[in-house]
């Protein structure tokens, strides 16, 4: 993936139902984001509202004239192969996770393994919500999760409503994507 | 209870089945599964079970995409998109109801076009009815 | 030299290397599958490692509910400690730390770090003690030797710069909530560990001894911390956690680079265009958090290439879009 040839690449937000994707990629588009949501009618698996079936998708345009498109993936599995038709010719992959869900370290585990095979090594950032409510897993637990699978990751905690935090994750992926470069590794 | 028995509202499982069974019968329709609009299955007629929730996953993103990409050219409510390949036609028709539904009829080249839109046109209308009583 | 002789050469350094292990507290199928991932290990480490009985053991590998008695005869003597926690154990502040299910990936890493760290020790009992004695070093040194000692110290105190305190109670941080905040900004010093009179304050918040470390070493001296060596390359085992103890893109642009690729120190300075007193508090926060390995130096990668990639093009247009500042 290069930036240069199309002027145009694409970074993919993607986790779990209710870790803040929706809401990640409204706080950074400079345009009103494309929704695909939906009535939930699994409260039991998450208790909100509106759930996206389908896509989000925000943009920036950066001053010299390149475009970032944000996309958001559906967070059940089900959607599964939305992960892959939006993770396809990525540059990288945010995974937002919620540090309060059960099983959180199993759907870390599944996202990475999801988007390792569409993103170019190591271009994947997690952001992690939520760190400060009570039975929330530290991040430690996290990064400890991913140098046991050979991974070298940032797990960042985040508050993806504040745009600070989700900028924060767009520049820690660039500084890798850049860093990449340096070595000379294919991109 | 599953999340999406909860969705049927007065629409009961049985009855879907049995308007589904109908069109079903329709020449060319291989299969049909009414869904959430969050992706779940709520009846289907199809002998894969599994191929079913997968097509109310996809068929739920299609329908919101549809809704979007209307929205998007400053047109009203989706109401129904088609999937035509060399061997067959998906049918993504959206229920009139208390709550959101979509039906996809899946059809080989057996079917006539315009059978296949009245068919599923009638199913959905009845499907509706039930559900919006 | 013939080739038996290399071999005799080979053999004996071999020999001559082979480190004891010896665990205690562990299941029997944890400890049964730790033994047969060492089989499967040796050959893949560069220190070959045999499992032997506690008084000849060079690494303690332990359950963290073992019997403290043992655990604390054996932090006496100032070998390295590993400890074993369940899965959703909180980690303790032991630089080794092993969490169950232990993976072979994890038990790799952990034992060539172990290894290194046995390597650089004048001795293997003895404590090393900093090759620099200049009190710049103090309050790392304290820190480090507290964190060692896996939270069995008792209540000590240090002095920030604004001159409030900073606490260690059983390997736990403390301080005032605007303390931890300009800690955070990178605007105090912390001096030395010592026992204090004070208790902790109640009004004070818990974080962690790896996050206090970050903290200090950052605002520490801009010379290579004494236990790490010019020569050496150094690579991210895992990231800070930059959402947590803040950083700044400086800091962010050289985690990158150094989870990406093993670098010495000069080089990590070449690379990322930052002056190499940056590069030494970098690599010194990230050492005292428990955050690097050593890795053996191949060839370095190119640094050059970084000015005119594409990517930090974009990485400095999209922070003047995101309005971050450098």
């Amino acid at each position: 993936m290069n930036p240069g040839v199309q002027g145009e690449f694409k970074i993919v937000f993607t986790g779990p139902m209710g870790a803040g994707k929706t809401t990640a990629i409204a706080a950074l588009s400079e345009v009103e984001p494309v929704r695909t949501e939906v009535e939930n009618t699994d409260r039991m698996s998450h208790d909100k509202e509106f759930t996206t079936v389908g896509l989000d998708m925000g943009r920036i345009t950066l001053p010299g004239g390149q475009v970032v498109r944000l996309y958001g993936t559906p967070g059940q599995a089900r959607f599964r192969f939305m992960w892959d038709i939006l993770g396809r010719g990525a540059a990288g992959a945010i995974i937002l996770l919620d540090a309060t869900q059960a099983g959180v370290l199993v759907q870390l585990d599944l996202f990475v393994d999801a988007f390792a095979a569409h993103v170019p090594r190591g271009a994947i950032v997690i952001g992690l919500g939520r760190t400060h409510q009570p039975g929330a897993l530290a991040s430690d637990a996290f990064a400890e999760r991913l140098e046991a699978r050979g991974f070298t990751l940032p797990v960042l905690s985040v508050d993806v409503r504040k745009r600070r935090d989700v900028m924060l994750l767009v520049e820690t992926l660039a500084c890798i994507l850049e860093a990449q470069t340096t070595e000379g590794l294919p991109s | 209870m599953t999340p999406a028995s909860r969705n049927i509202g007065r629409l009961s499982r049985e009855f879907a089945r049995r308007e589904l069974a109908t069109l079903v019968g329709t020449t060319g329709v291989r299969s049909a599964v009414l869904f959430s609009a969050d992706g779940f299955e709520i009846a289907s007629q199809a002998t894969d079970s599994a191929a079913a929730a997968r097509l109310a996953a996809i068929g739920s993103s299609l329908s919101a995409l549809g809704s979007a990409i209307a929205a998007e050219a400053g047109l009203r409510d989706f109401e129904r998109t088609m999937i035509e390949s060399s061997d067959g036609t998906v049918l993504i028709m959206r229920v009139h109801g208390t709550r959101a539904m979509s039906l996809a009829a899946v059809a080989d080249h057996g079917a006539v076009l315009g059978t296949l839109l009245w068919a599923t046109q009638r199913c959905c209308e009845a499907l509706g009815r039930i559900a919006g009583e | 030299m013939d080739m038996n002789d290399v071999n005799a050469h080979e053999r004996e350094a071999i020999q001559m290397q082979t480190l004891g292990i010896h665990d205690i507290g562990l299941p029997v199928d944890a400890s049964r599958a730790l033994h047969s991932m060492l089989q499967v290990l040796n050959g893949r480490l560069r220190t070959p490692w045999q499992t032997c009985h506690l008084d000849r053991a060079d690494v303690l590998i332990a359950h963290a509910a073992s019997d403290p008695a043992v655990l604390a005869s054996w932090s006496r003597g100032g070998k390295p400690l590993v400890l074993v926690i369940d899965e959703r154990a909180p980690r303790p502040t032991s630089p080794f730390v092993l969490r169950q299910p232990i993976r072979v990936m994890q038990l790799m890493t952990m034992l060539e770090s172990v290894a290194e760290q046995l390597a650089s020790r004048p001795s293997a009992v003895q404590p090393r003690r900093a090759r620099n004695p200049d009190s710049t070093w103090m309050p790392l040194e304290s820190l480090r030797q507290l964190m060692a000692r896996h939270g069995d110290a008792g209540p000590l105190v240090a002095t920030t710069s604004d001159g409030c305190g900073v606490w260690i109670d059983r390997g736990t941080a403390y301080a005032a909530v605007s303390t931890l905040q300009r800690l955070r900004l990178g605007e105090l010093r912390v001096g030395a560990f010592a026992t204090g009179p004070q208790p902790v304050p109640a009004s004070a918040v818990a974080f962690s001894t790896f996050d206090l470390a970050w903290f200090v070493a950052l605002k520490g001296p801009t010379e290579l911390a004494p236990w790490l060596e010019r020569g050496t390359a150094y690579r991210l085992r895992r990231w800070p956690d930059f959402g947590r103890l803040g950083g700044t893109s400086a800091l962010i642009e050289l985690a990158a680079l150094a989870s990406a690729h093993a670098w010495t120190p000069a080089r990590l300075a070449e690379a990322s265009c930052q002056p190499i007193e940056d590069v030494h508090r970098f690599l010194n926060a990230a050492s005292m958090a428990g955050l690097v390995v050593n890795a053996p130096v191949t060839a370095q990668p190119r640094a050059a290439a970084a000015a005119t990639s594409m990517w930090s093009r974009f990485v400095g247009d999209l922070r003047r879009h995101l309005g971050r500042v450098a």
